[in-house]
């Protein structure tokens, strides 16, 4: 097994912009990492005249950046689209490149809405709250307007949503979607999310009350409120928030929610 | 001088004294310039002197005299200076070797009289007696003060002199093995260059030898040096001999010459070989080989490779780092790789013609943890000497995907 491997492509001077998940990239390398690890991250904003333009620029990779124009106009799939590139500093290894087939393969055949659940998924991943949720709330719209979606989607779609605002602090709209989560899921999942939103926003007395209501077990109940307890604990050792701190958690804030 | 442009330069720096020679190329050899118009005072010492509380320097023989009668401040012992990092005190502040080369090296320059040095010279050559890591830093530094553009300048050991100005003879003279004689005070050195003719290209090597105290009586010192000659020659075919330095005197040497002179023997004797030596030097990098398939493998020549198995293309393949031929102190790398699945490096290093390869291992402690592909590493060696490789690592982290670390490793391989 081969450890290592030379780097031979410049780096650019002027970076390209991955706007779904606000990262500059400098190097085929990266790019190239992107691509492999983010399938559903693939899309329009991306895949455009602008990144042939800085492979073409930046990188000086002429013959690419001309390959990858004429697929773009025959509309290319995306994996058409794609393995030039990794072919390009031949990134992936046999074994790799086949398993990457698949999972475009595999991705491909998914229903649309998944796709974009998985995305959504993918930007949570990345910490983007804000485009994450834009992307879960246009899936569900559409969801609840198609006759064939699955109550469950709708449901997964929303529970990933309620975890998307509770990062950015927005607990009563966290606590909204993980309700309507629970009703369509009735998961022990879905309802230790929900239980647990209830007691992070209001009261131990109304999480009890709802985890009564709700018939949650005994285990699950201990589980909520040992976790709780934990997060208070280690918010509260974490001790004095300093400046930079604030600022660091605010840009990070405005980064991931675009305002 | 009859080179305005394109000149080609030879200088060596001496301990002691200097000397300048250009490339005349309507005589096809170098010519040596004198201190003294109209005289044939080559050597002029290695020092500069500062006017005190002004930036005025003067160089060589001005700057003793001025030294000596002006009171200006005497920065002499230049070359041991540059050979060290340490800065030198000059009047109350800390003047780094490289700019006191700078001022020495523009102002002995000017001997050539060109309008502007950077311009006109097209390559010049540093000869030295031995060479060190600072040094080369220093007088790399010290052209860059004086606006040289990049490989234009180039440095070699006294050694390496001694082989360009022989093999710049007429191939009769060095048939054979050569010897070289260095004359300093009451005391002979002896250098000799052989040429294996059995590979191709034919390899030159330069081999120290004996070293000995001659007599002040001049009777005995002929004798003293006449054991010399014969314990250096020892049953070995030479077919020329230089004598260079202060200290040999055809009038004491009257059984040593004719022994020197056996077998029709070519004797030459003279100072300016190493700067001459210098002058083919520089002719070679600017203007190409001059004798084809003879190459040059001196003490100051990388033998050994040393390299990295890797992905190259997509292809598992030994990815040459170092390879032999070239001076050690011009063997530099930096390139960059990608991990795989691997958190340590593996150099291989070794002779060309051994079966196998020694194999160096590097850990990178410290190194955060991440994906396979998401890390960056960007790799510089460089020779601290022939035997000695400095590798820094620097963790490049994989772009704002995976922020740098910041961290850097350094490893000294000897070989």
């Amino acid at each position: 097994m081969i450890g290592y491997r030379l780097c031979q492509t410049k780096k650019a001077k002027n970076p390209y912009f991955i706007e779904n998940i606000s990262t500059n990239i400098y190097t085929m390398e990266e790019l190239c990492f992107y691509m492999s690890q983010n399938l559903y991250l693939l899309d329009e904003t991306i895949l455009n005249g602008g990144l042939i333009l800085w492979l073409k620029e930046e990188l000086g990779l002429t013959a690419l950046a001309r390959r990858l124009e004429k697929l773009l106009e025959d509309k290319a799939s995306m994996a058409e689209l794609i393995l030039p590139v990794m072919k390009e500093i031949q990134y992936l290894n046999q074994a790799e490149q086949k398993a990457l087939q698949q999972n475009l393969k595999q991705m491909e055949e998914q229903p649309a809405l998944m796709r974009r659940k998985k995305k959504g998924d993918y930007l949570v991943g990345y910490r983007k709250y804000g485009n994450a949720l834009r992307v879960y709330g246009d899936a569900l719209k559409d969801a609840r307007e198609d006759p064939q979606a699955e109550p469950a989607f709708c449901g997964s779609v929303l529970h990933n949503m309620g975890c998307a605002y509770a990062r950015l602090f927005q607990m009563e709209e966290a606590l909204s979607c993980f309700k309507q989560a629970n009703e369509l899921l009735h998961s022990r999942t879905s309802l230790k999310s929900y239980l647990s939103a209830i007691y992070l926003l209001k009261s131990r007395e109304e999480f009890q009350e709802k985890a009564g209501q709700e018939k949650a077990d005994d285990t699950l109940i201990c589980e909520i409120e040992g976790e709780v307890l934990r997060e208070e604990k280690d918010g509260a050792a974490d001790g004095e928030v300093t400046d930079e701190m604030l600022t660091s958690m605010t840009e990070e804030y405005h980064k991931n929610t675009g305002w | 001088m009859n080179e305005v442009r394109n000149i080609i330069v030879g200088f060596e720096m001496g301990e002691k004294t200097s000397q300048i020679c250009y490339f005349d190329r309507t005589e096809g050899e170098p010519v040596s310039l004198s201190v003294i118009a109209g005289q044939s005072q080559y050597a002029f010492p290695t020092c500069i002197s500062k006017k005190p509380g002004e930036a005025v320097y003067h160089y060589g023989v001005e700057a003793e005299y001025f030294a000596a009668h002006q009171d200006e401040i005497l920065i002499d012992r230049l070359l041991e200076r540059c050979l060290l990092e340490e800065p030198v005190q000059v009047e109350d502040q800390m003047v780094k070797p490289s700019s006191l080369a700078a001022i020495f090296l523009g102002q002995a320059l000017g001997m050539l009289g060109a309008n502007n040095l950077s311009k006109n010279i097209s390559g010049i050559m540093v000869t030295v007696p031995r060479l060190t890591r600072p040094l080369v830093e220093n007088l790399r530094e010290a052209f860059q003060i004086l606006q040289f553009p990049p490989g234009r300048c180039f440095l070699q050991t006294y050694d390496e002199s001694f082989y360009y100005y022989t093999i710049s003879q007429k191939p009769e003279f060095w048939s054979r093995k050569v010897g070289l004689f260095t004359f300093e005070g009451d005391e002979v050195a002896f250098r000799c260059l052989d040429v294996n003719r059995q590979v191709r290209p034919a390899e030159a090597f330069v081999k120290a030898g004996k070293r000995a105290g001659l007599s002040l009586d001049k009777e005995q010192r002929d004798v003293d040096f006449c054991k010399m000659i014969q314990e250096s020659f020892g049953s070995e075919m030479y077919s020329g001999v230089f004598l260079v330095g202060s200290g040999f005197d055809r009038e004491w040497a009257v059984r040593s010459v004719p022994m020197l002179c056996k077998n029709h023997r070519h004797v030459f004797y003279g100072n300016n070989l190493y700067c001459k030596g210098a002058c083919y030097g520089a002719r070679e990098k600017v203007e190409g080989r001059q004798v084809k398939d003879l190459v040059y493998r001196g003490e100051d020549i990388v033998t050994g490779m040393l390299g990295m198995e890797m992905l190259v293309s997509g292809v598992h393949t030994y990815y040459p780092l170092v390879e032999p031929g070239i001076h050690w102190y011009e063997a530099k790398k930096e390139f960059e790789i990608l991990l795989e699945d691997t958190a340590d490096l593996v150099f291989l290093a070794g002779e060309p013609k051994s079966a196998q390869l020694q194999r160096y291992s590097m850990s990178l402690p410290g190194l955060p943890h991440r994906p396979p592909k998401a890390t960056r590493l960007r790799i510089s060696l460089e020779f601290e000497s022939l035997s000695r490789i400095h590798i820094r690592v620097t963790d490049l982290g994989l772009g704002e995907l995976f922020p740098a670390s910041g961290l850097e490793w350094n490893e000294t391989l000897v070989q």
